[in-house]
C-alpha cells in the first residue's frame, strides 16, 4: 500500500465519530437512493412490463373503421404483421388487442368488465404471463374446450364483484366490430389470483371464441399491440412506422361479362353532391353505350376477394355517366360512392395488384386522382394524450367510411400511467439533490474542521519533503475512502430496507394497489443504476473535497508550523 | 576523515518582514551567515529576536524577503515550490521542538516517511535503513509503537532518526530540547553531537538555553533580526 494511501486510510479512522456521523449521513443518503430509485424501477416494470404491456403494449397500430376507435378492426391481419416485423426494431412480442368492454351480469350482481381475448397456452407463455395465469381453480383445459360456450378465466375478485364461481354463467351484452350488439353467454372455467387491481378489471377468453363474439372472420383481428426491448424507444419506433406506411387509391378488380378490363374506385363525396342512393355508381360513356346503361339502371359485376374463393357479386344503381376524355381514367373504370364503395371494399378486401401494373401509370396521369377515395388513410401521430383523444372524437364526424389507420404508443394512450413514472423519478430526484447537499455541507465542513486540526501536521510533512499534490491527495484519497464506504454500507442497507419492506403484505384496493405486485410493494434493484449512483456520489464527495485539500497543499509550510490550535 | 570547510550555507543580507495588522515586523533585517560542513552550531537569543524565522529560511521553509540564501551551492530564492521542496527532502533534516511526528504513524513508519517520499528505495532497503537508525537512536523496542505511546524524549529520538534517515547534508533543530527534561535534552544533546562527530553532518540548532551551548562548536548571537556576534 502506497504511503498516501496508508496516511489516507489511517486519517480516516482517526476523526472517528466525525467521519462516522458523515458516512452514516452518506450512507443513509445513498440508502434512500437505492430504495427510491428500486421503487420507482419497480413501478416501471409493473407498467411497462406488465401493465401497458397488458393493455396497450409500448406500441399499438390501430384500423378504425367509421370512426368506432374503441373497436379497430384489422382486415388482413398477416399483411400488418409483415410490415411490422420488417421495419420495427427490438420487437419482442405482436399481440392480438382483442377486448371489448361490456357489462356482465352474474348472479344477482353485475359489473363491468374488458374481455380480453388470449391465447393461455402454459406450453408458451413465458414466466412471468405463466406466474400471472396461475390458476386457483379450475383447468387449463377446459379453456381451449370447444364444448364449453366461451369458456372465461377470471379473478377471484372479478368473480366475486359479480357473484359467480366455477361453471357459473355470465350473460354479456357487447358490441361488434361492424356496430351491432349482440348477446352471449361466458361460462366461468378458471379461478385466476388477483394480483392487483388492474388485473380484476378483465376477464380472458380464448382468441378463437373472442374473435366469434366481436364479429372477426379468421385473417382479421382488433389491432396489433407490440412489445419492445426498449420500451423508451416507442416513439421513435411509431414515428418510423407511420412515415412508413403509404396509401394508395383504392380499386376493385372486377369482372363485368364482355368488359375488359374492368376496375370499380371510389369516388370522395365529399367533392360531389350528396347522392343517399345505396351503392351509386358513375359509369363510363362507352360502358354503358356498350352494356346499353343509363342513369337510373341496376348493373350487375363479379370481383375477386383476398380471402374468399368464389367471387362476390354486387349490384350497382347507376347515377351518372360521365365522359373519360376528361377524366382520363383507366378503361373500364366504374365510380362509387364512398360509403358504398368502403363497405364493400373492407367486407371483402380485393386482391392486391402489383405496383407494375399499367394502371398505376394511367392513375397517376389522371387529372381526376384527386376525387379517388384511398384504401386507408392515416392519421397524423399525436403527441399528446389530449390531441389522441380529440383526434379519435373527430374521427366520429368522419362520413366518408374510409379506414384510418393510427400509429400509437404508450405515451399517447397511458399518459397517466406514464406521468406517474416521471413522479417518482421526480422523488427519486429530490433524494439524490438533498444527498448531494448533505454530501456538500458535510464534506466542506468535515474537511474545513479536518485541517485546521491537521495544519501544524501539514507543515511538517512539507517541511520535511512532501509535495503539495500529495498533500492534496492525501484530503481527496480520505474523502474518497469514506465516501466509498459509505456509499458502499448504503447499498447494503438500501437492498435490506428493500428486502424489509417487499416482504409486507399490503391489503388494499384502493388505485395504488395498481403498483402493487401480489399485494406486496414492487422493487427492482438495477445494478447498473446502483454503480452509477455510487459512482456519481464518490465523484460529488471527492470534487467537494479538492477545493478545501487544494487549499491545505498552498498553506506555507512555515505559516503551517506556526499553526496552534 | 577531514572535515570540509567549503560553505555549505551562504546567506547574504538577508532580510524578512512579515505584515502584521497594519505594522510590519522586521524579523530578520539583513543577516550574512556562513555554515559550512560539519559544523555544530548554535543559533541564541532571547524569544522574538529572530531564531526561529533563520532557521526557517535556511531549512527552506519560509523565503527571505530580500538578500541571497545559497544551499549546498544552489540560490534558493529563485526555485520552484517544487524543486525547494525537493531540496528540503533530500538535503536537510529537520527536528522540532514540539517533535512534529505524524501520530497516525508508528515509529518505525515514522522514520521511514521521508525515504517513502523519495521513491528510490525498494521497499526492503527503506526498512533496514530506518531501523539502522532506529536502534542508533535506540528505539529498537519501540519500533511498533505510536507517538501517543513514546515519552518526550522518545518522540525526540523519533525525530532525530527522522531527520538523519535520508541522510542530509544539514539538520535544523529549532529548541530541541526546550520540551525535553534537562536529563532528556542532554542525552538528546549527546546524540546530536555524537552523530555529528561520526558522521559528520552539519548540526544547526536554535536555543535561548545557555546549558545547551556547552555542546555547540560554534555559537552565533542574534537580536532582534541582526547578528551580533
Amino acid at each position: 500500500m502506497g504511503l498516501i494511501t496508508r496516511l489516507s486510510l489511517r486519517n480516516l479512522f482517526r476523526q472517528k465519530r466525525r467521519n462516522l456521523f458523515l458516512g452514516a449521513a452518506i450512507a443513509f443518503g445513498m440508502s434512500i437512493l437505492i430504495v427510491a430509485n428500486a421503487f420507482s424501477h419497480g413501478i416501471s416494470d409493473t407498467l411497462f412490463n406488465k401493465m401497458i404491456v397488458f393493455i396497450a403494449g409500448h406500441m399499438e397500430v390501430d384500423v378504425i373503421e367509421n370512426g368506432r376507435f374503441r373497436t379497430p378492426v384489422m382486415r388482413d391481419r398477416a399483411a400488418y404483421v409483415s410490415l411490422i416485423t420488417s421495419n420495427i426494431s427490438g420487437l419482442i412480442e405482436i399481440k392480438d388487442n382483442l377486448s371489448t368492454t361490456c357489462r356482465g351480469i352474474g348472479k344477482g350482481k353485475s359489473d363491468l368488465m374488458v374481455i380480453v381475448g388470449v391465447d393461455i397456452n402454459m406450453n408458451k407463455l413465458s414466466e412471468d404471463e405463466r406466474n400471472y395465469f396461475s390458476l386457483i381453480g379450475g383447468s387449463y383445459e377446459a379453456y381451449h374446450d370447444r364444448s364449453v360456450v366461451n369458456p372465461i378465466f377470471i379473478t377471484e375478485g372479478k368473480a366475486k364483484s359479480l357473484g359467480v364461481t366455477l361453471n357459473d354463467q355470465i350473460r354479456i351484452r357487447l358490441q361488434t366490430v361492424y356496430g351491432q350488439s349482440q348477446t352471449a353467454m361466458l361460462t366461468v372455467v378458471g379461478l385466476l389470483k388477483s394480483k392487483n387491481a388492474y388485473m380484476d378489471f378483465a376477464v380472458y377468453l380464448n382468441p378463437t371464441d373472442m374473435k366469434a363474439l366481436m364479429g372477426l372472420r379468421p385473417q382479421e383481428t382488433g389491432a396489433l399491440q407490440l412489445v419492445l426491448k426498449k420500451p423508451k424507444s416507442a416513439i421513435e419506433q411509431a414515428n418510423h412506422l407511420h412515415d412508413i406506411l403509404t396509401s394508395n387509391i383504392a380499386v376493385i378488380p372486377s369482372n363485368i361479362a364482355g368488359i375488359s378490363p374492368n376496375w370499380v374506385m371510389c369516388l370522395k363525396q365529399k367533392h360531389h353532391a350528396s347522392n343517399t342512393t345505396l351503392n351509386a355508381a358513375w359509369i363510363p360513356l362507352d360502358m354503358a353505350q356498350t352494356l346499353h346503361l343509363t342513369t337510373g339502371n341496376v348493373m350487375s359485376l363479379t370481383h375477386a376477394a383476398r380471402f374468399e374463393r368464389s367471387p362476390i357479386e354486387w349490384t350497382l344503381n347507376v347515377v351518372k355517366i360521365y365522359d373519360n376524355r376528361t377524366y382520363k381514367l383507366p378503361t373500364g373504370t366504374i365510380l362509387v360512392l364512398d360509403q358504398s364503395f368502403y363497405k364493400e371494399y373492407y367486407a371483402n378486401i380485393p386482391p392486391i395488384i402489383p405496383s407494375s401494373d399499367l394502371l398505376w401509370a394511367t392513375l397517376k396521369q389522371s387529372p381526376f386522382k384527386a376525387n379517388l377515395g384511398n384504401d386507408f388513410d392515416i392519421l397524423p401521430r399525436s403527441s399528446t394524450t389530449k390531441e389522441f383523444t380529440k383526434r379519435m372524437k373527430d374521427l366520429n364526424n368522419e362520413k366518408s367510411g374510409v379506414a384510418y389507420i393510427d400509429v400509437r404508443t404508450m405515451y399517447e394512450t397511458a399518459s397517466a400511467v406514464v406521468k406517474m413514472e416521471g413522479v417518482l423519478n421526480m422523488v427519486t430526484m429530490i433524494a439524490v439533490l438533498v444527498l448531494f447537499f448533505i454530501i456538500l455541507i458535510g464534506v466542506i465542513n468535515t474537511l474545513r474542521m479536518t485541517i485546521r486540526e491537521r495544519t501544524r501536521e501539514i507543515g511538517t510533512t512539507r517541511a520535511i519533503g512532501m509535495q503539495r499534490r500529495d498533500v492534496l491527495m492525501t484530503f481527496v484519497l480520505e474523502t474518497f475512502f469514506l465516501s466509498v464506504f459509505s456509499t458502499l454500507s448504503g447499498v447494503i442497507v438500501g437492498l435490506l430496507i428493500i428486502a424489509g419492506l417487499g416482504a409486507i403484505t399490503i391489503q388494499t384496493d384502493s388505485f395504488f394497489s395498481i403498483l402493487l405486485v401480489d399485494k406486496h410493494l414492487h422493487f427492482v434493484v438495477n445494478p447498473i443504476t446502483v454503480i452509477m449512483n455510487l459512482i456519481l456520489i464518490v465523484t460529488i464527495a471527492v470534487i467537494t473535497a479538492y477545493f478545501p485539500a487544494r487549499r491545505a497543499a498552498r498553506i506555507s509550510a512555515a505559516e503551517a508550523l506556526r499553526h496552534f490550535e | 576523515m577531514a572535515i570540509s570547510t567549503t560553505p555549505l550555507i551562504h546567506l547574504s543580507s538577508v532580510t524578512k518582514e512579515y505584515p502584521l495588522g497594519n505594522t510590519t515586523v522586521h524579523a530578520l533585517r539583513g543577516v550574512d551567515l556562513t555554515v559550512s560542513k560539519g559544523d555544530f552550531m548554535s543559533i541564541v537569543g532571547p524569544s522574538g529576536s529572530g531564531k526561529t524565522t533563520l532557521l526557517n529560511i535556511i531549512g527552506c521553509i519560509d523565503q527571505a524577503t530580500s538578500g541571497s540564501v545559497v544551499i549546498d551551492g544552489q540560490e534558493i530564492t529563485t526555485m520552484n515550490d517544487k524543486q525547494i521542496t525537493d531540496l528540503r527532502l533530500y538535503k536537510i533534516g529537520f527536528i522540532f521542538q514540539t517533535f512534529n511526528l505524524i501520530p497516525v504513524l508508528n515509529v518505525i513508519e515514522n522514520v521511514e516517511f521521508p525515504l517513502l517520499l523519495m521513491k528510490t528505495f525498494s521497499k526492503t532497503e527503506v526498512r533496514s535503513r530506518a531501523e539502522r537508525l532506529i536502534e542508533a537512536v535506540g528505539l529498537s523496542e519501540h519500533s511498533q509503537h505510536r507517538p501517543a505511546e513514546l515519552s518526550g524524549g522518545q518522540r525526540q529520538r523519533v525525530a532525530i532518526a527522522r531527520a538523519l534517515v535520508t541522510q542530509p547534508a544539514i539538520i535544523l533543530a529549532d529548541e530541541p530540547t526546550a520540551n525535553l527534561d534537562s536529563e532528556t535534552g542532554n542525552q538528546i544533546l549527546e546524540l546530536m553531537r555524537d552523530l555529528n562527530q561520526k558522521e559528520h553532518t552539519t548540526f544547526i540548532f536554535s536555543t535561548h538555553d545557555h546549558n545547551v551551548l556547552a555542546y555547540a562548536k560554534k555559537i552565533v548571537k542574534i537580536k532582534d533580526g541582526l547578528i551580533t556576534e
